[in-house]
C-alpha cells in the first residue's frame, strides 16, 4: 500500500524539482514517503491505496457477474485457484471447485459495496483529491494539521487491511450486505467468544475507517476556514474547494451515529446484548438466548442516517472536479457559480433529513413516510440546479475535447440519468415495486460509476501533470474513455429493465427464483461480458498511469492554461507549495475576460484585470 | 508569518481574565454545578404523578448544569460567531435525528 | 515543520481564532453527534420497551452523585490550569493540572474498581408472562395494578450458587431477593430510593422453566444495561484519553512553555475543551441512567 516513489520528476534541469528541497534537511525514506506529513504525499498515498481497493472491489464484482450469468458453473481459471484459499468451501459448492456458494456470493456482494464506497471512492474523491488540491487551491503551504493528516491516512489503510482480513476468517467474510442489517448481522457466524469472524471484523474496521474520515474532515474544514491566501474570499474559492468543504461537513456530522450503531452491533455480537434483537428472535430454528427488547429498525435508522449523506459525499467531490474541468476546457467562467454554491449547501443540509426513504418498506406510517418523501423530492431541486449550471457552462464556450473534458462531459448525461431515475424511488408508491430490485442498483451505479468514477478519471488526467510534471498519454486516454463509456452503459442500462421486471438485487441465482423476472434474465450475460470488458479496458489506464510517470511528455506549471491557484505552483509543487508569497486577485474562473489579450487570467497574477465573473454569475 | 499578527488568540477571553477574581469565578461555577446535580437528585425522588414530569424536571436541572459548563468553562459566552454556527448546525441535525426517529417510532403500522 | 503553518498560535484576523480551536470545536460537534446517536438509541429502546421491562433504580445513585461531583471538580481544575498558564504562572498550572488528573483517575477507579464489580455481583431473573402469578408474593403485581403502577416482571438479588444459571443439571436455584421483593406491597418500595436497597434474607426458589431470561447485571442483561454500559464505557474511554493528553502536557509542558508559552496555553485550552465536553456528556448520562 506504500506510495509510488516515482511521482516527482528527477530532471536536474527542472528548477522546481528536488532542488527546492535544499532548505529542508533530508528526512530519509520512511519520513518522506511513508510517514510524511506533506499533504501532497498523503494525497498520493490515498490515491494509490484507494485505486488498489477500487480495483479489488471491481474484481469481486466480476466474479459475482460470472455467477449471475452462468449460475452454478465453475469460474474459469480463477475459480479452482480460489477454491483452495476461500474458507468454508465458498468457491467449492457441491464439491465442484470454482462454483460459488450462495453464502460466498453474499460475501462478495457485501464486500464489493463496502470496499467501493468506504475504501475506494471516498478515500479517492475526498482523501486523495481533497488533501492534494485543497491547500493548493486556497494558496496554503499545507493542511492545518499535517500530523493529523498523516494519522488519518494510516488509520485508513489499517482499517482497509483489517476489512480485507475478514476474507481469511474461519467463517468467511461478512455476508449481511454493505448495509449490515440486523438481526442477520447480529447473529450470522457468531461463535461465542470468537472475535475473529467476518462480521465482527467488518464492524471494527468500520470504526477505524470512521475515525480516519473524521480526522480528515476536521482538517479540511479548518484548512479552508483558516488558511486561505490573502484576497481569497469565500466567493472567490473554486467550486471544487466548496464541494470539498461541504463534503467534509457531511462526513463530520453524519458518520458518528453510524459509529454509535456500530458499537451497538459490536456489543450485540461480542457481549450478547440485544440492541437490535427483539424478544423471541429465532435463528437457525433455535430461540436466541438474549434478553430481547431491541429493535432491528434502530439499526436501520442509525445506518441510513449516515449512509444517505454518504452518497452525497460520493457525488459532491465529483461535481467539483467536473466544474473545474469544464470551466477550463470551455474557456469561460462557470455559469451560475453562486447558485451552484448555494445549491451545494442546500444539498448538504437536506441530505441529513431524507434518510428514511431507504426504509419505506419497514412499516412506517403515512405521516413520517410523507415527510421523507417530501424532503427527498426537495433535494432533487439543488441537484438539478447544479447539473443545469454545469450544462449551461458549456453554452458559448470554446470547447476543446481533451481527455479530462471527455470524461467530464460524459459525466453530465450519465449523472442526469442516475439522478432522474431516482425520482420513482423517492415516491413511496412507485418505490413499493422498485425497492430492493435491480432498478435501485442501476440508479445508484449510474451516479457513482459513470458519474463519480468518470469524474475521478477526469480529475486524474487533469491534475496528473500538476502532481508529476508529466502529461498522461492523450491518445490512450481517449481510447480508455470511449471503451469505458460503451462498456459501462452496457452494464447498467439493462439493469433498469431487470429492475422493472422485478428482479431482486441480492439474488445469487441471477433472478431465477421469481418467474416474474424471467424475461429480463438474459441481460445477465450481456452485463457480465460488458463488465469483464470494462475490467480489461482499465488496464489501458493503469499502464498509461505508470508509464507516463517516467516517459510522459514533460510540462510546466500550467499546461492547461488554467486559472485557479494550484496552477501557479510548480509542477510538481515543492514542500511549502508556492515559490514566493501567493495571493488571489480575482475570481477563480476568469476565462475570456473581454479586452484581455489572452483567454485566461490566473487567479494569482498581480497584473491583469481585477474581475469577479464567477461571483457575478455570468 | 504569524509574528506580524499580534492579536492574542483568545482575545475576547484573555482580556476578560485578570487576577484571582476569575479564579473565584470558575470555582463559583463549579459549586453552582454541584448544586444543580443535587437538585436533580432530589427532584428525581419527589413523588410525581406522571413519569413525564419527572423526566422533564430532572433534565431541566441537567440542562442548567450543561449550560454552565458550555457558557463558562468552555467560554462559549465569549466565543466567536463561527463556533456558534458549527454548534447550531449540529444541534439542528441532532434534533432532526431525535425527532424523526421518535416520530418514525410512533407513526408506524401495528399488528393489532 | 509546524511553524510554517500560519495561525497555529496567533489568531487569524477575520475569524479571530487559531487553528486548533476551530479543529477542536469541529471534533466536539462530531462527538455531540456520536453521543447523540447513542442517546437517540436509548430513547428509541426505552420507548419501545413493554411496561415493566425497562428497569429503574438499578444503579448506585450515591456513587453516581459522588462521581459526578468529582468530574465537575476536575472540570474546574482543568480550566484553572489553563487560566494559570494564561497568567504565566507555571507552577500553579502544574498544580491544577495534576489535580485534574488525580480527580479523573479517581473517577475511573471508583467506577471500574468499585461500582461496576458491585453491579456485576447482582443478578436479575425475568419471569415469563404466564408464570408471573406464581411469583406474586415477590412481585406484588396486583397491588401495583391497583395503584396504576407498571408491573414488576423481574426479580433481582444475589445468587446462592454462582454457577446456578449455567449449570445444565439443575432445574431450579435459590436467589436472595432484594428488599423490594421481600416486601413488594410496601408503599415505600413503590419507587427507587436514594440508597440501594440491600439484599434481604428472603430466598426464592426459581424454577428454570418459569424463566424468560436471567443473568447477572452484565450489559446483556437487558437493553437498559446494554445502553448504560455502552455509553458509560465509551465515556470512560474518553476520560482515559483526556487523562493521557493531560499527563502528556503535564510531563512535557515545561519544554514547550520555555519555547512558546502561548502555544502551550492554546494546547491546554483545546485539551480543556475536550475535557469539559466529557463532563457535559456525563451530566446527561447521570440523570438519564441513574435517576430516571
Amino acid at each position: 500500500m506504500e506510495t509510488s516513489t516515482a511521482i516527482h520528476s528527477h530532471d536536474p534541469h527542472d528548477p522546481h524539482g528536488h532542488g527546492d528541497h535544499a532548505e529542508h534537511h533530508d528526512l530519509g525514506f520512511w519520513r518522506t514517503y511513508v510517514f510524511s506529513v506533506d499533504h501532497k504525499v498523503i494525497g498520493i498515498q490515498y490515491a494509490i491505496t484507494g485505486l488498489l481497493f477500487l480495483f479489488l472491489g471491481f474484481c469481486l464484482m466480476m466474479m459475482m457477474r460470472w455467477q449471475l450469468a452462468y449460475d452454478g458453473k465453475p469460474l474459469p481459471f480463477f475459480g479452482p485457484l480460489l477454491a483452495r484459499f476461500v474458507k468454508n468451501g465458498g468457491m467449492d459448492a457441491g464439491g465442484v471447485p470454482g462454483v460459488m456458494t450462495p453464502d460466498f456470493y453474499n460475501s462478495l456482494g457485501a464486500m464489493h459495496g463496502t470496499i467501493m464506497v468506504f475504501l475506494g471512492i471516498v478515500p479517492i474523491a475526498f482523501g486523495a483529491f481533497g488533501n492534494y488540491l485543497v491547500p493548493l487551491q486556497i494558496g496554503a503551504p499545507d493542511m492545518a494539521f499535517p500530523r493529523l493528516n498523516m494519522a488519518s491516512y494510516h488509520a485508513y489503510w489499517v482499517g482497509g487491511v483489517l476489512m480485507l482480513s475478514s476474507f481469511f476468517c474461519p467463517t468467511g467474510p461478512p455476508k449481511s450486505g454493505w448495509t449490515s442489517y440486523s438481526p442477520l448481522a447480529d447473529l450470522m457466524d457468531k461463535q461465542a467468544g470468537l472475535i475473529f469472524n467476518g462480521q465482527t471484523i467488518w464492524i471494527l474496521a468500520m470504526v477505524i475507517l470512521i475515525s480516519s474520515s473524521l480526522l480528515g474532515s476536521v482538517n479540511i474544514i479548518t484548512t479552508v476556514i483558516q488558511l486561505r491566501a490573502p484576497g481569497l474570499t469565500w466567493m472567490r474559492m473554486p467550486f471544487f474547494t466548496w464541494t470539498q468543504l461541504i463534503t467534509a461537513f457531511l462526513l463530520l456530522l453524519a458518520f458518528p451515529p453510524l459509529e454509535a450503531g456500530s458499537f451497538m452491533q459490536l456489543m450485540d455480537r461480542v457481549f450478547g446484548t440485544s440492541f437490535f434483537l427483539p424478544h423471541g428472535e429465532v435463528f437457525n430454528n433455535q430461540l436466541v438466548n438474549v434478553s430481547g427488547g431491541g429493535s432491528p429498525l434502530l439499526w436501520q435508522h442509525l445506518f441510513w442516517f449516515l449512509a444517505h449523506p454518504e452518497v452525497y459525499v460520493l457525488i459532491l467531490p465529483a461535481l467539483g472536479i467536473v466544474a473545474e474541468v469544464i470551466t477550463n476546457n470551455t474557456r469561460r467562467p462557470m455559469w451560475g457559480y453562486k447558485a451552484g454554491i448555494y445549491a451545494v449547501m442546500g444539498i448538504g443540509f437536506l441530505s441529513f433529513v431524507v434518510w428514511a426513504h431507504h426504509m419505506y418498506l419497514t412499516g412506517m406510517g403515512r405521516v413520517v413516510s410523507t415527510f421523507f418523501q417530501t424532503t427527498t423530492i426537495l433535494i432533487s431541486v439543488p441537484s438539478v440546479i447544479i447539473l443545469t449550471c454545469l450544462l449551461l457552462s458549456l453554452w458559448g464556450g470554446s470547447i476543446r475535447f481533451t481527455v479530462p473534458m471527455l470524461f467530464a462531459t460524459a459525466f453530465l448525461p450519465e449523472f442526469g440519468i442516475g439522478g432522474l431515475t431516482g425520482i420513482p424511488l423517492a415516491f413511496t408508491s412507485t418505490d413499493l415495486f422498485l425497492h430492493d430490485t435491480y432498478y435501485v442498483i442501476a440508479h445508484f451505479h449510474y451516479i457513482v460509476a459513470p458519474g463519480t468514477i468518470f469524474a475521478i478519471f477526469a480529475g486524474i488526467y487533469y491534475w496528473y501533470p500538476k502532481a508529476s510534471g508529466r502529461m498522461m498519454n492523450q491518445f490512450w486516454g481517449k481510447v480508455h474513455f470511449w471503451l469505458s463509456l460503451i462498456c459501462i452503459n452496457m452494464i447498467f442500462m439493462p439493469m433498469f429493465l431487470q429492475g422493472m421486471a422485478g428482479m431482486h438485487r441480492r439474488g445469487f441465482d441471477g433472478g431465477k427464483t421469481y418467474t416474474l423476472s424471467a424475461p429480463a434474465l438474459h441481460w445477465n450475460v450481456t452485463i457480465a461480458h460488458a463488465a469483464w470488458g470494462l475490467g480489461l479496458v482499465q488496464f489501458i489506464f493503469i499502464f498509461n498511469f505508470f508509464w507516463s510517470m517516467k516517459f510522459g511528455r514533460k510540462v510546466g506549471a500550467n499546461p492547461w492554461n488554467a486559472t485557479t491557484l494550484e496552477w501557479s505552483a510548480p509542477s510538481p509543487p515543492p514542500h511549502g507549495n508556492f515559490v514566493g508569497p501567493i495571493a488571489a486577485y480575482r475570481g477563480p474562473y476568469e476565462y475570456s475576460v473581454p479586452g484581455h489579450p489572452v483567454d485566461f487570467v490566473p487567479q494569482a497574477d498581480p497584473q491583469g484585470p481585477r474581475t469577479d465573473a464567477g461571483a457575478l454569475g455570468h | 508569518m504569524e509574528q506580524s499578527h499580534e492579536t492574542s488568540p483568545s482575545a475576547g477571553v484573555g482580556a476578560a481574565l485578570q487576577g484571582s477574581k476569575h479564579f473565584k469565578g470558575y470555582v463559583a461555577i463549579g459549586i453552582t454545578q454541584v448544586v444543580f446535580v443535587l437538585a436533580a437528585v432530589g427532584a428525581s425522588f419527589l413523588p410525581f404523578h406522571n413519569p413525564t414530569s419527572n423526566i422533564l424536571v430532572v433534565l431541566f436541572f441537567a440542562a442548567c448544569n450543561a449550560a454552565c459548563v458550555a457558557s463558562f468553562s468552555m467560554h462559549l459566552k465569549s466565543e466567536k460567531w463561527i463556533i456558534y454556527r458549527f454548534l447550531i448546525i449540529t444541534a439542528v441535525f441532532l434534533i432532526g435525528l431525535f425527532a424523526l426517529t421518535y416520530i418514525a417510532f410512533h407513526d408506524r403500522l401495528r399488528l393489532n | 515543520m509546524e511553524m510554517e503553518i500560519p495561525y497555529t498560535v496567533s489568531a487569524r484576523p477575520d475569524t479571530g481564532l487559531y487553528n486548533a480551536k476551530i479543529g477542536i470545536w469541529l471534533f466536539l460537534a462530531s462527538e455531540v453527534m456520536l453521543f447523540g446517536g447513542l442517546f437517540s438509541g436509548y430513547v428509541f429502546l426505552r420507548m419501545g420497551a413493554q411496561p415493566g421491562y425497562w428497569p429503574h433504580g438499578m444503579l448506585n445513585v450515591p456513587i453516581g452523585t459522588l462521581n459526578t461531583c468529582i468530574l465537575i471538580s476536575s472540570s474546574v481544575t482543568a480550566v484553572l490550569a489553563w487560566a494559570s498558564l494564561k497568567m504565566r504562572q507555571f507552577t500553579q498550572y502544574q498544580m491544577w493540572m495534576a489535580a485534574t488528573i488525580v480527580l479523573g483517575v479517581l473517577f475511573l477507579i471508583i467506577k471500574l474498581c468499585y461500582e461496576w464489580p458491585e453491579d456485576f455481583k447482582r443478578c436479575g431473573v425475568y419471569i415469563k408472562q404466564e408464570a408471573l402469578a406464581k411469583y406474586e408474593p415477590y412481585l406484588g403485581n396486583q397491588y401495583l395494578y391497583s395503584k396504576g403502577l407498571p408491573p414488576r416482571v423481574e426479580i433481582t438479588g444475589e445468587l446462592e450458587n454462582e454457577d446456578a444459571l449455567t449449570n445444565p443439571n439443575t432445574r431450579e436455584y435459590d436467589l436472595h431477593v432484594d428488599a423490594t421483593y421481600a416486601d413488594p406491597t410496601n408503599p415505600a418500595n413503590d419507587r427507587p430510593s436514594f440508597f440501594q436497597r440491600p439484599v434481604s434474607d428472603k430466598v426464592v426458589k426459581i424454577n428454570k422453566a418459569d424463566v424468560d431470561f436471567a443473568s447477572k447485571f452484565y450489559p446483556s442483561h437487558n437493553t437498559f444495561f446494554g445502553c448504560y454500559f455502552l455509553i458509560a464505557s465509551l465515556h470512560a474511554l474518553h476520560v482515559f484519553g483526556g487523562l493521557i493528553v493531560f499527563s502528556y502536557f503535564l510531563i512535557t509542558g515545561s519544554k514547550l512553555y520555555r519555547k512558546n508559552p502561548e502555544h502551550l496555553c492554546n494546547r491546554v485550552e483545546v485539551a480543556g475543551l475536550f475535557w469539559h465536553f466529557v463532563d457535559l456528556v456525563w451530566i446527561f448520562v447521570f440523570p438519564l441512567f441513574y435517576l430516571l
